[in-house]
C-alpha cells in the first residue's frame, strides 16, 4: 500500500514538473515560431537586427504589472481602464512606428512574490518591449533584481526616495514620477511660509509609502528647526481615531500634517471635523483624491494636499484624458489613472525616438527624454529617479480640489 | 479627554460585540468557528448600499431589504459550505469556510467595483455628552445594536423557534430523534447571524465606508472579543466587544497607536493562557 | 494479487527514482525565467507546508502562525548576514535552530490549551509577529523591509542566478524530506500521530503532550526558519507583504488540498495551487473568485485531499478484488 503510494505521489510530481517545464517551453516556443514566422516578412530596414526585434508585423507589445485582486485592488481598476483608453488613443492615430500597441496586463496580487511572478511573466515573453511596474515603491522595490537580470525597460509608479536611489542605480529602472521628498518638502514649505504655522502633529498610517511620507515631513520640518509636537501611527484598517485624534488635542498644534490612503484619509476628516477640530490638514495625495473627497463629503473642505493630479487640471493633455475617462467610466478619474497614460505614452515616445524595438535601443532612448509633457507633468529621464518635474499642492473648496500653488523642481540627487 | 475615549471605546465595542454576537450564533449551532462572518458584514453592507445609494430608497427601507437579502445569503452559505461537510472533521468546514470568504470577497469585488464607497447616515450630526462628542449614528448604532441583542435573547429563550434552535445546538443528534428539522434549525440560525452582521455592515457604513476588503479587519477584532469574552456565550460575546474596545481606546491613547492591533491580540494570549474558557465560557472538561 | 504488485514494485519505483532526477536536473535549462522562479517559491513553500503537516497531519494540531515563522527565519537570516556579517551556513543553520527555539518556547506557553484554543493562540501570534515586522525598523527595516540580502554562498560557489537556487532549494527540500520519511518511522513521530488520535490515551501510555507537542513545534518552526534563510537569499528583498495571515491560511489550504495524512499529500498541494495559481493567468479578474470557490468544491467533493481520495479509490479497489476472489471461491 505505501509503495503503491509512493509510486503514485512520485508519478504525479513528475508529471506536474514536467507539465511545468512543458507550460514554460510552450511559451518559449510560441513566441520563437513568431519570430521566425515574421522574418520571413520583414521590411528591408529591419533585417539587419532580425535576432533582436521581435515580429516586426504583428503589434508592439508593452507590459503592465498592477494590482487586480486583493487589498490594493483600487489601483488595478484605474489601471486597467487607462490602460483601455491610451491603447485605443495611440492605434487610433496611427500606432507606434506604424504599427498598434497592445497592452499585456499581469495580476501583482498585492504581495511581493505576486509581484515578482507578474514581472517575470512579462519579462520572459520575447515580444514585450517594455513594462511598467505597479503603483507601489514596495512592489518595485521586490522587482528591481528582477529587472537587473532581464534588462528590459521598467517604469515604476512608486514615488519613495527609496525607489529614486534603486533606479539611479539600476540602468533599466525609471522612476516616472516626481519623488515624494520634492513633494513632502514643498508642502511643509507652504504650511511653515505660506500660513505661517509653527507647531505640527504628524499623524500618518505605517504601511511603506505614508510611513516614507512623515519620515520626510519630519526631515524638512526639521530645515526649518521645527520638530513636530506628536507623531501618530496608525495601522491599516484602523477605523476609529479617537485615541489618535486624543493625542493631537493634548499636544495643541497649530496644524496637522497627515498620510494615508483613501479610506483612513475620509474616517480620519470625518473623525476630526465631528470633534470640532478645525485645525488646518496637510495630507498626502489621497487628501486631495476625489475618491476621499466622495467619502468624507463637507469634512474634506478646506484640506490641503500635495499631489501631482487633479481631475480638472489645466493641463491640456491631462484634461483631456481626465474628460474622457469621466465619460467612458463614470466615475472622476485619479492619479493612478492618469500615472498609466503617462507611463505608456512615454515609454511609445522612446519606442519612436528609438526606431525600432530592440529592447536596449528603446531603453537608450528614454534616457534622452529630457522633458516631455505628459497628463500629469513634464518628464526629464536623464537620470533615472524623480523623473517628474512637477506637483501641486491643492486645497479642498467645496468639495473640488482647486490648485493653490504649482510646483516645478530641480531634479532630487 | 478620557470621557471622548471612554465613549469612543464603548460605542467601538457594541460594533465588535454586535459582529462577535453573530459569530457566536453559528458557533453554537454548529460548533465551528465562522471564518467568513466579517464578508457578512461587507455583503450586507454592499446590499444597503445597493438599495439606497443606486435605488434612492430610504436608509431605513434599505436595511429592512437588505437584511432580507441577507437572511437568504445566510441559508445559501449554510447549504454550500457547512451541509455537506457536517460530518466531516472540523478542519475542512474551517477551509471551506475560507474559500467562501474568498469567493465572496472577490465576488464583491466584481459587482460593486474596487472604489470605497459610502451609505446615508441613520441620523445625521452629533452630539454632545459632557465634554465629550459623539456621532449620532454611533447612538444610533448603539440603540439599533441593543434592540436586536433585546430580540435575540428573547428569540432564543422565551420562544419556539429558540428552543428548537437551541435544542439542535445542544445535540443535533437527540433533537433529529425528537423530531426536529435539523436542516432548517441549522439554516435559521446561519439566517439570523447573517441578518445581524449584515445590519451592522449597514450600519457601519457611513462611518467606515464599504470596501470588498473591510471583512478581514472587522472579522479579525470580532473573533478576539468571542475568545477574550467566552464561546458559545452570547452575553460573553458583548462583553468580549465591549473589553476590546476599551482596551483599543486606552491603550491606543495611552500605549502606542501602532501597536493597538497586537495590544488586544496580547490581551487575546494572556486570556487564552490563564482563563481560556474566557469570562463568561463554560469550562469544557475533556472525556476520554 | 497484491504479492505480484508488490514484486513489481521495486523496479518501477526506481525507474520513477531515476526520471524524476535526470528531470530535476534538466528543468533550468527548459524553463523560463519566470517558470525557475515559480518553482524555486514553490519548493520553499513545501518546506512551510511541511511544517503544517507535522503539527496538523503527524500532531493534530492545527496552527494560522507558520507565515510569522517564516517571516522570523527570513529576518533571521538577513540580520546574521548583513549586521552580523556572517556567512551563508551560520545563518541557515542560525534561521532554522532560532526559529525553532523560538517555537519551542512558544510551544511550552500555548499547548497547555487544547485543540481549537491552540489555533486561537496562533492567530493571535500571527497577528502580533505581523505587527512586529511592520514597525520594529531595527530589526526588520520596518514598513520599507529589508533589501540586498547578499546571496546563499558556500566558500567560492555564489549562487546568484536563478538555476543555482534552483540546485540549492531541491537538494535541501530533498535532505529535508528524507528526514521526514525518518520522523515518520520513528517513535517520535509515532507519539505526534498518538496525540493526534486520542491525546487522553496517548498520555496513559506514557506520551508528556505538552513536551512532545512543543516539539512539534519546534520541528515545523525549524522547517518555517529554513524556508525562511532560502527565501531570503532567493529574493534579496523582504517586506511584511509576504509574511501575512492570507499566507498561513494558504498553507493550510495546500496541506487539504493534498491531504494531511501523508507528506506526499504536502508535495502534491503546493505544486498544485502554487502552479494553479500561475495557469489561470489568463482569466485575470476571475483568478481569486475560482480560486475561493475551487476551495469550497474541493472540501466538498473531497474533505480528505488527494492522498485521502486515492487510499479510498485504492482500499475500494483491493476490496472489490477480494470480494470477488472470496466469492469465486465459494461457488
Amino acid at each position: 500500500m505505501k509503495k503503491v503510494k509512493r509510486i503514485l505521489a512520485t508519478a504525479l510530481s513528475i508529471a506536474m514538473l514536467l507539465s511545468a517545464s512543458a507550460c514554460a517551453s510552450v511559451d518559449a516556443k510560441s513566441t520563437s515560431t513568431s519570430t521566425s514566422a515574421a522574418a520571413a516578412t520583414e521590411p528591408a530596414a529591419s533585417a539587419a537586427d532580425t535576432t533582436k526585434t521581435a515580429s516586426a508585423s504583428g503589434p508592439i507589445k508593452i507590459g503592465l504589472t498592477t494590482v487586480l485582486t486583493g487589498d490594493r485592488s483600487l489601483e488595478g481598476e484605474y489601471a486597467s481602464n487607462a490602460a483601455k483608453i491610451v491603447q485605443d488613443e495611440v492605434n487610433s492615430s496611427g500606432g507606434v512606428l506604424g504599427r498598434n500597441i497592445e497592452i499585456v496586463i499581469e495580476d501583482a496580487l498585492g504581495t511581493d512574490v505576486g509581484a515578482v511572478n507578474a514581472y517575470r511573466k512579462l519579462a520572459a515573453d520575447k515580444d514585450i518591449v517594455a513594462i511598467v511596474g505597479s503603483d507601489s515603491s514596495n512592489d518595485n522595490i521586490a522587482i528591481s533584481s528582477s529587472v537587473q537580470e532581464a534588462k528590459i525597460l521598467t517604469t515604476g509608479q512608486g514615488s519613495s526616495p527609496k525607489l529614486m536611489e534603486i533606479a539611479n542605480s539600476n540602468p533599466w529602472l525609471f522612476q516616472l514620477r516626481a519623488s515624494d521628498q520634492t513633494l513632502c518638502a514643498a508642502l511643509v514649505k507652504y504650511a511653515v511660509e505660506e500660513k505661517g504655522l509653527k507647531t505640527f502633529a504628524i499623524v500618518h498610517d505605517t504601511e511603506t509609502a505614508s510611513a516614507d511620507q512623515a519620515r520626510l515631513f519630519t526631515e524638512a520640518l526639521a530645515t526649518y528647526g521645527i520638530t513636530p509636537s506628536v507623531v501618530v501611527p496608525f495601522t491599516s484598517g484602523t477605523k476609529d481615531f479617537s485615541s489618535h485624534i486624543a493625542q493631537i488635542q493634548n499636544a495643541d498644534v497649530d496644524g496637522i500634517f497627515a498620510a494615508c490612503f483613501h479610506t483612513e484619509a475620509a474616517i480620519l476628516l470625518q473623525q476630526l471635523r465631528a470633534l470640532d477640530i478645525e485645525l488646518p490638514v496637510f495630507g498626502s495625495n489621497a487628501f486631495g483624491d476625489p475618491v476621499t473627497i466622495g467619502l468624507a463629503g463637507d469634512a474634506s473642505n478646506n484640506v490641503y494636499s500635495v499631489t501631482a493630479w487633479v481631475p480638472n487640471t489645466t493641463n491640456p493633455k491631462g484634461a483631456a484624458f481626465s474628460a474622457k475617462y469621466t465619460e467612458l467610466y463614470g466615475d472622476a478619474c485619479a492619479k493612478s489613472a492618469a500615472q498609466i497614460y503617462d507611463h505608456i505614452s512615454l515609454i511609445c515616445e522612446a519606442i519612436k525616438i528609438a526606431g525600432t524595438t530592440d529592447r536596449q535601443a528603446v531603453r537608450d532612448a528614454m534616457a534622452t527624454i529630457d522633458n516631455y509633457q505628459g497628463a500629469i507633468t513634464t518628464y526629464d529621464c536623464t537620470t533615472n529617479g524623480d523623473c517628474g518635474r512637477g506637483g501641486l499642492i491643492v486645497q479642498v473648496i467645496d468639495q473640488v480640489p482647486t490648485i493653490v500653488k504649482e510646483l516645478y523642481s530641480e531634479k532630487a540627487k | 479627554m478620557n470621557l471622548q475615549l471612554l465613549i469612543s471605546g464603548t460605542t467601538m465595542g457594541i460594533v465588535y460585540g454586535l459582529i462577535a454576537m453573530g459569530m457566536v450564533l453559528i458557533f453554537r449551532s454548529v460548533g465551528v468557528m465562522n471564518f467568513a462572518q466579517g464578508e457578512f458584514l461587507m455583503v450586507g453592507g454592499y446590499f444597503c448600499y445597493t438599495f439606497n445609494q443606486i435605488l434612492h430608497l430610504p436608509i431605513l427601507v434599505s436595511l429592512l431589504l437588505a437584511s432580507l437579502l441577507m437572511g437568504v445569503v445566510g441559508v445559501v452559505f449554510m447549504r454550500t459550505s457547512y451541509w455537506p461537510l457536517r460530518k466531516a472533521q472540523t478542519k475542512a468546514i474551517i477551509v471551506s469556510a475560507m474559500g467562501a470568504s474568498i469567493a465572496l470577497k472577490e465576488g464583491a469585488r466584481l459587482t460593486w467595483g474596487a472604489i470605497p464607497v459610502s451609505v446615508d447616515k441613520v441620523i445625521k450630526g452629533t452630539a454632545k455628552i459632557g465634554t465629550a462628542t459623539v456621532q449620532w449614528q454611533y447612538l444610533s448604532i448603539i440603540g439599533i445594536s441593543v434592540v436586536l441583542m433585546i430580540f435575540v435573547y428573547i428569540l432564543l429563550e422565551k420562544s419556539f423557534i429558540g428552543h428548537i434552535m437551541q435544542a439542535t445546538a445542544q445535540d443535533q443528534y437527540m433533537a433529529s430523534l425528537v423530531g426536529i428539522p435539523v436542516i432548517v434549525s441549522i439554516g435559521l440560525t446561519f439566517a439570523l447571524s447573517a441578518i445581524i452582521t449584515g445590519i451592522g455592515g449597514g450600519l457601519l457604513a457611513p462611518l467606515f465606508f464599504l470596501s470588498n476588503t473591510m471583512g478581514a479587519a472587522s472579522g479579525a477584532k470580532a473573533f478576539a472579543a468571542i475568545v477574550i469574552g467566552g464561546f458559545g456565550s452570547v452575553p460573553g460575546a458583548i462583553v468580549g466587544g465591549l473589553i476590546v474596545g476599551l482596551v483599543e481606546s486606552f491603550g491606543g491613547a495611552y500605549i502606542s497607536t501602532t501597536y493597538q492591533l497586537v495590544l488586544i491580540y496580547i490581551v487575546l494570549v494572556i486570556v487564552l493562557m490563564f482563563r481560556p474558557q474566557g469570562i463568561f465560557g463554560e469550562r469544557i472538561q475533556e472525556k476520554a | 494479487m497484491i504479492q505480484r504488485l508488490k514484486s513489481l514494485n521495486k523496479p518501477l519505483l526506481l525507474v520513477a527514482a531515476v526520471i524524476a532526477v535526470i528531470g530535476s536536473i534538466f528543468i533550468p535549462s527548459i524553463t523560463s525565467s519566470y517558470m525557475l522562479r515559480v518553482l524555486n517559491i514553490t519548493m520553499i513553500s513545501y518546506l512551510c507546508v511541511l511544517s503544517v503537516y507535522v503539527l496538523l497531519g503527524m500532531c493534530g494540531q492545527n496552527s494560522f502562525a507558520q507565515a510569522g515563522l517564516w517571516g522570523v527565519g527570513s529576518y533571521i537570516t538577513a540580520n546574521v548576514m548583513m549586521k552580523l556579517g556572517f556567512p551563508t551556513l551560520i545563518a541557515f543553520a542560525a534561521s532554522t535552530l532560532g526559529t525553532a527555539l523560538f517555537a519551542f518556547v512558544l510551544g511550552f506557553a500555548f499547548f497547555r490549551l487544547r485543540q481549537y484554543y491552540f489555533t486561537f493562540a496562533s492567530v493571535g501570534l500571527m497577528a502580533i509577529l505581523s505587527g512586529l515586522f511592520m514597525n520594529w525598523k531595527e530589526v526588520t527595516g520596518g514598513a520599507m523591509g529589508i533589501s540586498d540580502v547578499p546571496d546563499f554562498s558556500i566558500g567560492g560557489f555564489i549562487a546568484n542566478t536563478e538555476s543555482s537556487m534552483y540546485f540549492v532549494i531541491i537538494i535541501v527540500c530533498v535532505i529535508v524530506s528524507l528526514l521526514m520519511k525518518v520522523l515518520f518511522k520513528s517513535a517520535l513521530g509515532r507519539s505526534f500521530m498518538a496525540i493526534r488520535d486520542n491525546e487522553m490515551a496517548a498520555n496513559c501510555l506514557g506520551v508528556n503532550s505538552l513536551l512532545t507537542k512543543s516539539i512539534a513545534f519546534a520541528i515545523s518552526g525549524a522547517l518555517c526558519g529554513a524556508a525562511g534563510a532560502l527565501y531570503a537569499n532567493l529574493t534579496g528583498y523582504l517586506s511584511y507583504q509576504s509574511f501575512t495571515y492570507q499566507q498561513s491560511t494558504m498553507y493550510l489550504v495546500m496541506i487539504m488540498l493534498g491531504g494531511t495524512v501523508s507528506p506526499v499529500g504536502a508535495i502534491i498541494g503546493t505544486f498544485i495551487i502554487s502552479l494553479l495559481q500561475e495557469w489561470v493567468r489568463p482569466l485575470q479578474n476571475y483568478m481569486q473568485l475560482i480560486y475561493g470557490v475551487g476551495i469550497m468544491i474541493l472540501m466538498i467533493v473531497q474533505p480528505e485531499g488527494i492522498i485521502g481520495g486515492g487510499k479510498a479509490l485504492y482500499e475500494r479497489y483491493v476490496n472489490r478484488k477480494q470480494a470477488r476472489s472470496d466469492i469465486k471461491q465459494s461457488l
